[in-house]
């Protein structure tokens, strides 16, 4: 009887760790963009920084990120490949383009594939303000011209993160057509 | 049959354990993430009523995930058990925004100016339901050389 109350002990912390193992593989391994709402290029969680969120969700967001505000305040909205679906590298260039984004406010930031910023002596973020109605960002190692530059270097795989402070829409209200585009410019073979 | 009701109570066990262990994770890690990232910019201390400014981020800072480099951040922790908190920012000519957050990273509150007006709130325990959390103040600072200071965090 004693053996049998042990077994079932035993049994139940191996099955403890094993949950609490499982759920940190799936929050790290999951891809986000699984859990994300897809706006043309651009991915965005849903319920971030919510009360009403559920576990999986908070935890998923604390490790991406951290100390997110509700999409009332901020909006989140992520791109890891261009176009032709190919992942972003730091050996490529690319352009962004884009037009008036309805948000009081936006700016794009490049982070490395553990979501760090890139080593850089240059600015890791381009500050929405100064662009106008119609816009170009070039995102290559170095720079190439006099326009808005956005350093890949350092960045191995990387991806974007596009913040819109106090957005003029709701997230299901947007549409792919509101977002820049991204394409690829050139990679070497 | 007398066999599954000898392996059914340990099924039944581990089936629970792992839901448990899984659900505990999940409720567990962001405590730890805040507590991690208060600890990296506390340097451990955990002082409250305090205003911790983190200066501009670059790609040497590998503390913290997806921070903004446009952005001055401020954090200031409190215990509403120990009292009201009285927050004020002083004017900024561009957006700042001033957040309440759980100690689980759940936003609750903000208030924000988008026209340069300094920024006053009382934190109570009617306004938020509860007790240890933390505000985060961001500051819209295009020019590199822009600082925060003058900020109030304020046990009443």
């Amino acid at each position: 009887m004693k053996f049998k109350w042990l077994l079932l002990i035993l049994i139940s912390l191996i099955f403890l760790l094993l949950g609490f193992l499982t759920a940190g593989y799936m929050i790290s391994h999951t891809d986000p963009r699984d859990r994300m709402i897809a706006i043309g290029q651009w991915h965005s969680p849903e319920n971030v920084g919510s009360p009403d969120a559920s576990s999986w969700e908070k935890a998923f967001i604390s490790w991406h990120a951290t100390f997110a505000v509700q999409s009332s305040e901020v909006l989140y909205l992520s791109v890891r490949r261009d176009e032709t679906g190919a992942a972003f590298r730091e050996e490529c260039d690319y352009e962004m383009s884009g037009g008036k984004i309805p948000a009081h406010w936006w700016s794009v930031t490049i982070y490395n594939a553990d979501g760090f910023l890139p080593e850089s002596k240059a600015q890791n973020s381009i500050d929405g303000g100064v662009t106008n109605d119609s816009w170009k960002i070039r995102i290559s190692r170095t720079k190439t011209d006099g326009g808005l530059w956005l350093p890949s270097k350092n960045a191995g795989e990387f991806n974007l993160l596009l913040r819109l402070y106090v957005p003029l829409k709701k997230l299901p209200d947007w549409k792919a057509e509101d977002l820049p585009l991204i394409r690829r410019v050139s990679c070497p073979a | 049959m007398p066999r599954l009701k000898n392996i059914l109570p340990g099924l039944l066990i581990a089936v629970l354990s792992f839901w448990g262990g899984f659900e505990f994770f999940l409720r567990a890690y962001p405590y730890y993430k805040v507590n991690e990232t208060f600890k990296f910019m506390t340097n451990g201390t955990f002082e409250r009523y305090h205003w911790f400014y983190i200066p501009r981020l670059s790609g040497a800072s590998k503390g913290i995930r997806r921070v903004s480099g446009d952005i001055l951040y401020g954090y200031c922790l409190f215990d509403l058990e120990e009292g009201d908190v009285e927050i004020k920012v002083p004017a900024w000519n561009q957006f700042q925004s001033a957040s309440v957050f759980s100690m689980n990273s759940d936003h609750y509150l903000s208030e924000r100016s988008l026209d340069g007006k300094a920024l006053n709130f009382k934190i109570t325990k009617k306004s938020v339901p509860f007790s240890r959390g933390f505000i985060m103040l961001r500051r819209l600072a295009t020019n590199s050389k822009s600082h925060i200071k003058n900020l109030e965090c304020k046990k009443l």
